[in-house]
């Protein structure tokens, strides 16, 4: 057992956390402080400082744009990036530097990663993702949207929907179904397509959410058409692609999370003291309780990152981290709420900032403004990248070994 | 970064795994139990002696093996898995954490020795009272006209004080909890065994009237004694918690895999399968900390006191919950007396309650988070160096 980390990282550490400082203001909380146009302004030039200093794609391979490093940076990077509550990138690079490219490293073909890889870089293509349909959610593999070959094009129809930041991309990979042979198993005849956003046959609407922002979209495919070419990893080969796209957990959220939910835990005691209820018994118990939860991720995720360190695929472990995170996180707001009482009703103040997804950013003001906020997004945390029950389902079959129900 | 057991680490808990398999399974256990015979003296030897378990923790220069206490905790998660009943976790736990905290040169150089050879059992009285300040002890100590001590008083709930041969004894003195050595046939001192609920634990109640005893250590040593058996046994009793939980969850998968019922397996249905899953959650979470917490307390990383606790509750829960679920799963047959299954929630039960309830250790820790909170806004950097946060 060993936590510290290897003496040659120690420099990479500080010129990362040297970099990231004099990059930022003086006074500089977090991302949670800033104000929604704040927040955009920021972003849009961190993305600029992350790129040019080589920490946006920290292991794509450096022919690609990436700066050719290993897991170990990518971890420093992200745990350097938590510290100071900044992003790792911009709102859409979720789906393109952490998903799309490293899909296309393993599934890609050359001329496809010579293109699209530094396209991803500079932002010439900015991407969402086009998988869940309204009558395909947790069932994936259901999804009716087709696409037919027509000469040296693809044309697409249908509807993906949860398509996040659907608004700010130009490009969307999107999941269809493009042959469809009743003798093979319902996971065949699927491909993952690239799809410009910018044609008349696609139109995107936005989806308000309970919390009332509108970061979710639709996407409508009314013959929009793509190069034959834009297939990742060939036609039908779509679902296995997709899982791996899917798969593309960094093992650094394991480490990093943890931290941001400790900060939560902090501003809670805070909220706490200064409500006056940090003297009431049950609400220390609560207290203790969150503080055990962060304890319990941390440890969890020291073995995540000890076993993606070595390479290892954390695949499956992930979905214990997932249910355990999200239904703290649900625990975690319902007790903030209960520490506000009456004010919880009508909150004051702006919600959370920034990406916020799943966890607040550092910085955020410590207001029933914020709480309330965060308890709504909490109830979507235990159903989105998976729900609680398909988690359930994957730990129970492919952990405990437990057999699969008749479909 | 390397949060996992060595290779050695491994050995080790693989070694002890095909042991107790062999010589304490659960099966065995049940006939012993059936029969009354208490632990098999032969195989403590076997522990003590071949696989020289019983000094594990002890420093070479008492007699031990000199190595650190997770592999204490690994031992204890394997002992955990078989619910062994032998005196274990008194003796080589207990007594000897005990021991070791004293400073008492003398005290170490005599009892260590044998206490990690396993020729002498030890326990500690009062050890698992969530209260174990000078108020609380219900043992008094007084000088003798001849200049030696006396106690007097009672205690209960002593685990394997009715075989223990050596007995420390944290009794409050003039002022303050003072910690005294006592002969396990020591005049004066009368043991019952009370019907204890964990069968695998026995428990005695004792009564001191005026029994001589042998000073630990100067004034006030009892008070550092039972604060260190109580961080400790602790982290020590959630590794045993740990390996009977992993138990239960592999009783109840294994079963809902082979029982079928409407036609096809039990856990083929979610209310089954989904529970297995909750239960493996905390499990392995409570594991981690486990993890952690042992080796945090092998090298003095952190604030022990607050790990201890946040780990004890956690840990308890998720056994509980193993436990209670196992039962659940295993329907019918879990409720029999044949079924191991019951076997593991007394355990599961005595645990939770031995070394303070989840409940009283989340208000422990509440409270500390509230001291902490009292010396400002946003007292992080305190509170992640008692659990020791990398920078």
């Amino acid at each position: 057992m060993d936590l510290t980390y290897p003496p040659e990282s120690v420099a990479f550490r500080a010129r990362v956390r040297e970099l990231l400082q004099d990059n930022l203001p003086a006074d500089w909380e977090g991302m949670g402080a800033l104000t929604p146009e704040q927040a955009d302004e920021f972003i849009a030039r961190w993305r600029t400082v992350l790129h040019e200093h080589d920490l946006l794609a920290v292991n794509w391979p450096r022919e690609y744009g990436g700066a050719g490093l290993t897991e170990l940076e990518q971890l420093i990077v992200a745990e350097e990036c938590t510290r100071l509550g900044v992003p790792q990138g911009g709102l859409n690079d979720n789906f393109s530097v952490q998903m799309l490219g490293p899909t296309l490293l393993v599934w890609g073909t050359e001329q496809q990663k010579r293109h699209y890889l530094p396209r991803i870089l500079s932002r010439e293509d900015v991407w969402c993702q086009g998988f869940s349909e309204p009558d395909a959610g947790s069932d994936l593999a259901s999804i009716r949207t087709r696409a037919r070959l027509d000469g040296d094009h693809w044309i697409i129809n249908g509807q993906k929907t949860w398509t996040s930041y659907g608004h700010l991309a130009n490009s969307a990979f999107v999941l269809c179904r493009t042959s469809s042979n009743p003798e093979e198993s319902r996971y065949s005849g699927m491909s993952l397509l690239l799809c410009p956003l910018d044609q008349d046959g696609v139109e995107v609407r936005p989806l308000k959410m309970m919390t009332g922002d509108a970061e979710f979209t639709e996407v409508f495919f009314t013959d929009a058409v793509c190069p034959a070419e834009n297939v990742v990893g060939g036609p039908g080969l779509g679902w296995k692609v997709a899982m791996t796209l899917l798969s593309f957990e960094r093992g650094e959220t394991a480490a990093t999370l943890p931290a941001k939910f400790a900060k939560d835990v902090e501003r809670l005691i805070d909220l706490a003291r200064t409500s006056g209820r940090l003297d009431d018994p049950s609400i220390r118990e609560r207290l203790a309780f969150a503080h055990e939860g962060v304890e319990q991720m941390r440890h969890l995720g020291l073995r995540a990152v000890t076993r993606w360190l070595a390479g290892e695929d954390i695949g499956v472990e992930s979905s214990i981290h997932k249910l355990f995170w999200s239904e703290w996180l649900q625990s975690t707001t319902e007790l903030a709420v209960d520490i506000l009482g009456l004010e919880a009703t009508a909150p004051i103040g702006h919600g959370l900032q920034g990406i916020a997804f799943p966890a607040a950013e550092a910085g955020t003001p410590n207001t029933s403004g914020t709480w309330a906020d965060y308890f709504f997004r909490a109830r979507a945390a235990t159903i989105y990248a998976g729900s609680s029950e398909i988690q359930r389902n994957i730990i129970s079959e492919r952990i405990l070994g437990l057999p699969k129900e008749p479909r | 970064m390397y949060f996992d057991l060595s290779e050695d680490q491994q050995e080790l808990r693989s070694t002890v795994r095909a042991f107790l398999e062999g010589t304490a399974s659960l099966a065995l256990l049940m006939r012993r139990l059936d029969s009354a015979d208490g632990y098999d003296e032969v195989v403590w030897n076997r522990i003590a002696t071949e696989l020289e378990l019983t000094g594990l923790a002890v420093p070479e220069e008492y007699g031990g093996s000199g190595f650190s206490l997770l592999e204490t905790c690994i031992v204890l998660g394997e002992m955990g898995r078989v619910l062994y009943d032998g005196p274990f976790f008194a003796s080589s736990v207990l007594a000897t954490t005990a021991l070791l905290a004293s400073d008492d040169e003398d005290a170490k150089r005599e009892y260590l020795p044998q206490l990690a050879r396993g020729t002498l059992l030890g326990t500690v009285v009062g050890a698992g009272a969530e209260r174990t300040g000078a108020e609380s002890v219900a043992v008094k100590a007084s000088r003798t006209t001849a200049g030696g001590w006396v106690l007097d008083g009672r205690a209960s709930h002593v685990i394997d004080g009715d075989r223990a041969g050596v007995l420390i004894v944290p009794a409050a003195g003039d002022d303050g909890l003072d910690c005294f050595v006592v002969d396990g046939d020591a005049d004066g001192l009368s043991k019952a065994s009370l019907p204890a609920m964990d069968l695998t634990r026995p428990l005695a109640e004792m009564v001191f009237a005026e029994v001589p005893a042998r000073r630990l250590g100067g004034a006030g040593c009892g008070e550092v004694v039972a604060g260190r058996v109580a961080e400790i046994g602790s982290v020590c009793l959630a590794a045993e918690q740990m390996g009977a939980a992993e138990v239960c969850v592999e009783m109840a998968v294994e079963y809902a895999k082979q029982r079928h019922q409407f036609g096809r397996p039990i856990g083929s249905f979610q209310a089954i399968k989904h529970r297995c899953a909750s239960v493996h959650v905390a499990v392995e979470a409570a594991k981690s900390s486990a993890l952690y917490a042992g080796w945090a307390a092998s090298g003095g990383v952190g604030d022990i006191a607050v790990i201890a606790g946040t780990t004890k509750a956690c840990c308890s829960e998720a056994f509980y919950l193993a436990a209670t679920s196992a039962i659940q799963v295993h329907g019918g047959i879990g409720f029999t007396w044949e079924h191991p299954a019951h076997l593991l929630l007394r355990r599961a039960v005595s645990s939770r309650e031995f070394f303070g309830s989840p409940a009283f250790h989340r208000q422990r820790v509440g409270a500390w988070i509230a001291e902490v909170s009292a010396a400002g806004p946003g007292r992080a950097d305190r509170r992640l160096e008692a659990s020791a946060w990398s920078p």
